[in-house]
């Protein structure tokens, strides 16, 4: 098999054999082309005030498939690089090649793609506002409310977009155990655990976003007491829904696109 | 996430360490059930070594002050650092919970 379309740039392997490689069908990404190249460069003009010594301007950047047990310090470990594109093996072709057109588009400098059983184990929020720390990209108040707002946007991705569970499950600490016991069966369940979900983290005139693609169902935000659009006093003294609203608190805003599939974190980039 | 549970003296001093997340929830009805089992006057949750909490922790904090109060003992939150006290805040848990420095 041809590995002709990434074959250009720098593809890493991490865990995997020749085999498994091939088994992945990367031809399936088309003419996709994910731009590895430095970070800085491909920012081009839409950025002036960013630090760009600390944004990749050295050597090229790699895309890094990760196969086998991908655990917290492996993750962190691949993810400390800033790869173009960071993916999971095991996700389906198809599905990799329109993620890879997501990871290509202007200003995304890291894309990161991965089971929503890897994701739920390993809390990728952590990993990835580690690694922008590492480039200087932003204060650590901001790294601080990344976190806080992207681990938010990915519990809401996991446990209500890909796993379908009913957070009113969790409303009592009664319901507790059964949340617990349906949480554990979704996760075991290959049709819902190997969902993807994205992080997509671009720069543009001056805001950093971060969007967090799943595959579940999406939401009508329109609908009534949604999270979307209540008020934080509305979950006064309650167990659960405060979610989508301490992410309103974190990030400088928010958006919702695709039917609620997609968010869009997006934060002001302060020189 | 990791914690202890020290009970003594009609008080139960729980030690959480680490991140108290959404990842926590498959393991919280087997905490709860543990802090419950003895029935004290009150619970001190010691938070200094809490790294990151997010929504569905707090939630966890509030289910256990609601167990608590039923037969009418208080909920302590102490020693939050920095980054727990403004999540907190943003909560309004400051008006929920007596929170110790």
């Amino acid at each position: 098999m041809s590995l002709s379309p990434l074959s250009s740039l720098s593809l890493v392997a991490d865990g995997l054999s020749r085999e498994a490689l091939e088994a992945l069908s990367l031809e399936s990404f088309g003419d996709v082309r994910v731009d590895a190249g430095p970070i800085a460069e491909m920012m081009g003009d839409d950025a002036p005030a960013l630090p760009r010594s600390g944004l990749g301007s050295g050597s090229r950047r790699r895309i890094r498939v990760m196969g086998n047990w991908i655990s917290e310090a492996r993750l962190a470990a691949a993810l400390k690089e800033l790869p173009a594109f960071c993916f999971e093996a095991g996700l389906a072709p198809d599905q990799l090649a329109s993620f890879a057109r997501l990871a290509a588009r202007r200003g995304t400098f890291v894309g990161l793609c991965l089971s929503t059983a890897t994701a739920y184990r390993v809390e990728p929020a952590a990993a990835l506002a580690a690694s922008l720390a590492a480039c200087g990209l932003c204060n650590e108040a901001l790294i601080w409310r990344i976190e806080v707002a992207l681990s938010e946007a990915l519990a809401n991705a996991l446990l209500h977009g890909n796993l379908e569970t009913n957070k009113l499950l969790r409303s009592s600490s009664e319901a507790y155990a059964d949340y617990a016991n349906h949480l554990d069966r979704r996760l075991h369940d290959d049709s819902f655990a190997n969902r993807s979900v994205c992080i997509f983290a671009r720069i543009n005139a001056g805001w950093l976003t971060l969007e967090v693609v799943d595959e579940g169902n999406g939401f009508d935000k329109s609908r009534r007491g949604h999270p979307a659009t209540a008020d934080i006093n509305d979950t006064f003294g309650l167990p659960s829904g405060r979610g989508l609203l301490v992410t309103s608190a974190m990030a400088d805003r928010i958006r919702h696109r695709n039917g609620g599939r997609r968010l869009d974190l997006g934060f002001a980039l302060v020189a | 996430m990791q914690y202890t549970v020290d009970t003594r003296d009609n008080s139960a001093k729980i030690k959480i360490t680490g991140r108290l997340t959404f990842k926590f929830h498959r393991e919280y009805k087997e905490f709860l059930d543990e802090l419950l089992k003895n029935k004290v006057g009150s619970y001190e949750f010691d938070l200094s070594g809490v790294e990151f909490i997010d929504s569905a922790g707090l939630g966890m904090l509030l289910i256990a002050k609601q167990k608590a109060q039923v037969f009418n003992a208080a909920v302590v939150l102490q020693r939050p650092p920095e980054n727990v006290r403004r999540m907190l805040e943003v909560a309004k848990f400051d008006k929920i919970f007596t929170i110790q420095s």
